[in-house]
């Protein structure tokens, strides 16, 4: 309003248009005409003309809903204009649009939503990483290696069974291991959303479990300079974030936008509710950069981000032999405690991921669109093992005891064909090249990869019923330079296979949608399932690959069904897995001996798994003010050939929450409460003879927030939010964390986040 | 239109130029693996009045844990009622020239401690004959054998920087090896 006044005072450029229907070149009466950023708007006439005045030189965007339930339609117009402006519209398709349809078009868009984490809500989100982040959408749990190193599973599945699409792009790290963390900022994304079914499979063959998508903020073009600065302060290890992101566009023309945005984060030591875990910060990085164009028919764009984290591994995982590991069974808490600090020790890693991706997108016509993005990733990392050199000269050097070095660019590029309102195709090829060195202790020998595939998927979309299918065909080579013994050898492994997806939902009544959804994927093994060959640091056991191993395939099946009434929201969906060659490790007896003791050892084998589940949501408002929320999910395993259960597969879990929230009246402030009670269950469905000590008990814990928000005229409101995790402060080890054999996982933690968005207009800050 | 190609053209090869040299090694991996490894464990006794014959024992696993299997892991043989002096050498056999680890072992004597556990039916006696300057090290010992018999000594090297106080619990084991015993 500020910024619209003094527009008002300095501004004499006038707007007049008229808005028409793309097809028959008629004209839309009584359509919606605005300028968001400057907060006007108006109805056009019955001839389909409107007219703004009192507008600044420049690039406006204009908006138009030609009629209720219509997605808006954005227009860039650069000031001043010589000629009346047309507006050309897509009204043709839905002309009778009844009130169920448009009914059922909300709900459906509402259906969806579920799968999205906005990751600027502060009052929704929780923990610094990834995959905590995604916890609140359903099937979603974590595999940890201690607090910091946290990877998102999704339905049981993770590391190569799910894809990570940052910006675009294929994320490609050493996702390969359990202890590897997606090398991502969080802070980057505006949301992040996990997809399943025919959509996904445009990012490859293997998302088994699902995609996640990291989705930063669109570039805005011709739009006023804004932004957003993020910090919180943290007890459990005395913890500190800053984030920001700025994001604008430049010159008067408003068509080259550029974002920004840097991360950094320091934690210390953190503490259990007894003892401090020594050895356990943590000090991380991230910028990024965005240049982009957008003109009538071509948009481009160039993207860098760089990602580094400094990770200590708590000192008392790194065992010497199996004893030591006995030895830390029986400890009820470890021996070496640690004092607080902001120091790493060894063991520790270093891990740095960059990006670059450049891409250019055309439209032919209004109803075709291709788009190419091509990127380049490297991947470094380097991992620090407790034991020391023998030799000081080699110790002085400070060196990583090893280090993975992995390049990969990629090409993809799609064509988005929108046969009708109601149809629309996506043809695609996706190719990537991948080189990995290694220098240091062998883990996994260096390699060359090279990838491609092409698919086809479509949608259909009308009113009630929404169908979708895709087909797609990959083939991989990958050639391997190591040694066997003292002999090079380079062997190639090819790898090809289809895979599809098809689905269909319909909207049943005004309350009810029904899902089913069934399709096959398939991944390649990964370098170590095939090629490691030694022991294992940390996990105390010696793993070796099999190069003969099949590619892995997976035919699956989901149900599901949706309710939403003013009574209640619910959600609950079965799936089913059947997994030909599923690849994990094996207990192989006997141990293997040697100079360090006895060490267990496991082959990577494949089997038939079946792997089924249920995820469920309930949310019922109990007061305007008032929402509790259920959420649930149930995972099944099973070898099929020996019955037997699936190592590390997340136990059962449930969820309670209450939330509270409401305004005050003639204010831009409101409030919010929240508590959380999550039940895990043991884990009592283990094979036999695959781990040294039983599954952990379950256990409960509970977590709160409290927080408040003031409506700004930046995209976001100012948000200030208190937050607890684990705030009875109950001592526990959770099956899925790597770190249950030797220590608890955290104790109580007091979490202070800011949220302060600003937007500039005409020189003058408004918040 | 102009500025935003150069930028861009600029950015993207700026970016893709980085970090290439380590890529050349991709096809070209380095031959030996050159990581200090111990490879050999042996122990030599020597009868303190000359008398018996000198006792070796060795364990060797030449390509380290995993990989192959070990190609020598003796059993001590001892004669009854006699004192041994015993001297524990480390190698690394895996690198030519083979590489002499218990210097280094030595020289890091206040990181470092050998322990011996002996079954409880094998009558023999063990003390560490070496020190650090505050803590023994055990890379020498004395060994004083009784009655005939036959059981296991666990020999074991642990690693305990800033932690070492003269007893074998802290720190973590580098060296673990169970020799079947006989004193005859």
């Amino acid at each position: 309003m500020l910024a619209a006044s003094s527009y008002a005072q300095e501004c004499k450029d006038t707007l007049a248009g008229q808005v028409r229907d793309s097809y028959s070149n008629e004209a839309v009466p009584f359509a919606r005409v605005s300028i968001p950023e400057l907060e006007l708007q108006q109805t056009a006439d019955s001839s389909g003309s409107f007219y703004f005045s009192g507008l600044c030189s420049g690039a406006i965007t204009l908006r138009c809903i030609p009629h209720f339930g219509y997605d808006p339609v954005d227009l860039v117009v650069v000031l001043p204009l010589t000629e009346r402006l047309v507006f050309n519209v897509d009204t043709h398709v839905v002309e009778e649009l009844d009130k169920a349809r448009i009914v059922a078009y909300v709900f459906r868009k509402e259906s969806q939503e579920r799968f999205k984490v906005e990751t600027l809500d502060l009052s929704r989100i929780k923990g610094n990483t990834l995959g905590e982040q995604l916890e609140r959408v359903p099937g979603v749990t974590t595999l940890n290696t201690g607090s910091s190193i946290v990877k998102p599973v999704i339905n049981g599945m993770h590391s190569n069974r799910i894809v990570v699409v940052n910006n675009g792009i294929r994320q490609e790290g050493q996702q390969w291991g359990s202890e590897h963390a997606p090398e991502i900022d969080p802070n980057l994304a505006s949301n992040l959303e996990v997809i399943q079914g025919a959509a996904g499979l445009q990012y490859g063959p293997d998302a088994i479990g699902g995609v996640i998508l990291v989705n930063p903020e669109k570039l805005r073009y011709a739009k006023p300079l804004s932004g957003w600065v993020k910090s919180s302060v943290n007890s459990n290890g005395r913890g500190a974030m800053l984030s920001g992101l700025m994001a604008g566009s430049l010159f008067k023309s408003g068509r080259i936008a550029y974002r920004v945005h840097g991360t950094g984060r320091v934690n210390g030591t953190q503490h259990t509710p007894d003892y401090l875990v020594r050895n356990t910060a943590v000090k991380e990085y991230s910028f990024s950069g965005a240049l982009g164009y957008k003109g009538t028919r071509l948009e481009a764009d160039v993207f860098y981000s760089l990602f580094a984290t400094h990770l200590g591994i708590f000192t008392g995982s790194h065992i010497g032999n199996l004893t030591d590991l006995n030895d830390a069974f029986q400890d009820k808490q470890p021996k070496d405690i640690g004092t607080f600090t902001y120091d790493i020790e060894n063991p520790k890693q270093f891990v740095q991921h960059q990006v670059s991706r450049a891409y250019v997108g055309y439209s032919w016509t209004e109803k075709v669109k291709s788009q190419l993005l091509v990127g380049y990733q490297y991947n470094l990392r380097q991992e620090y093992d407790n034991h020391k050199s023998y030799n000081d000269s080699i110790e002085a050097l400070g060196l990583p005891d090893f280090e993975l070095n992995l390049w990969t660019t990629s090409a993809d590029l799609k064509t988005v064909i929108t046969h009708s309102k109601a149809f629309k195709s996506t043809v695609g090829v996706a190719g990537f090249k991948q080189a990995n060195a290694y220098s240091g202790r062998f883990f996994i020998p260096n390699f060359q990869k090279w990838h491609g595939g092409a698919y086809y998927t479509g949608l259909y979309e009308t009113a009630y019923w929404q169908l979708e299918g895709g087909v797609r065909y990959d083939v991989s080579k990958l050639q391997v330079y190591m040694y066997e013994g003292n002999t090079f050898v380079t062997p190639v492994r090819k790898f090809a296979n289809f895979s599809s997806s098809f689905g269909a939902s319909r909207i049943i009544g005004h309350h009810w949608i029904a899902k089913l959804n069934a399709g096959t994927s398939w991944r390649p093994p990964s370098i170590n399932e095939l090629f490691s060959n030694g022991l294992h640091h940390g996990a105390a056991s010696i793993e070796v690959g099999d190069s003969q191993l099949k590619e892995e395939t997976v035919y699956h099946a989901q149900a599901g069904a949706q309710y939403k009434s003013r009574l209640a929201k619910l959600d609950v969906s079965v799936f089913f897995n059947r997994f030909d060659g599923f690849i994990n490790l094996q207990p192989v007896l006997p141990p293997q001996l040697t100079i360090v003791g006895a060490f267990p050892v496991f082959h990577y084998r494949q089997s038939a798994v079946e792997l089924s589940g249920i995820n469920g949501q309930l949310e019922i408002p109990v007061r305007k003010w008032l929402t509790y929320a259920f959420q649930g999910s149930v995972l099944y395993a099973l070898e099929t050939k020996s019955r037997q259960p699936v190592y590390g597969i997340p136990s059962n879990r449930f969820t309670n929450r209450l939330r509270a929230e409401a305004g005050w009246k003639k204010t831009n402030w409101s409030w919010f409460a929240e508590l959380e009670g999550t039940q895990v269950f043991k884990q009592s469905r283990v094979p036999v003879n695959s781990d040294y000590v039983d599954a952990p008990d379950g256990y409960f814990i509970m977590s709160g927030s409290l927080g408040l928000t003031k409506k700004t005229g930046a995209d976001q409101p100012l948000q200030i939010v208190l937050a607890v995790s684990n705030l009875t402060n109950c001592a526990y080890r959770d099956y899925m964390n790597r770190f249950r054999y030797f220590t608890d996982d955290p104790g109580r933690n007091w979490t202070l986040k800011v949220l302060i968005p600003f937007k500039l207009t005409t020189n003058k800050q408004e918040i | 239109m102009k500025s935003f190609l150069i930028i861009a053209i600029l950015l993207t090869f700026g970016l893709a130029a980085c970090k290439k040299d380590k890529k050349d090694n991709v096809t070209t991996p380095a031959p030996v693996n050159e990581e200090e490894l111990i490879t050999t464990f042996r122990i030599q006794f020597t009868d303190a009045e000359g008398l018996q014959p000198t006792v070796t024992a060795e364990f060797a696993d030449l390509d380290g844990p995993g990989g192959n299997a070990p190609i020598a892991f003796d059993s001590i043989r001892l004669q009854a009622n006699t004192t041994y002096n015993a001297s524990i050498t480390l190698l690394n056999e895996s690198v030519n020239p083979v590489e002499d680890i218990t210097l280094e072992v030595h020289e890091e004597g206040h990181d470092h401690l050998f322990c011996f556990d002996p079954a409880s039916g094998l009558n023999v006696g063990i003390t560490r004959t070496d020190s650090d300057g505050t803590y023994q090290i055990g890379i020498l010992s004395q060994w004083i054998t009784g009655a005939i018999s036959t059981g296991e000594i666990t020999i074991r090297l642990k690693h305990q920087p800033g932690v070492k106080d003269g007893s074998c619990d802290p720190g973590e084991t580098d060296i673990e090896l169970t020799f079947q015993t006989f004193i005859q």
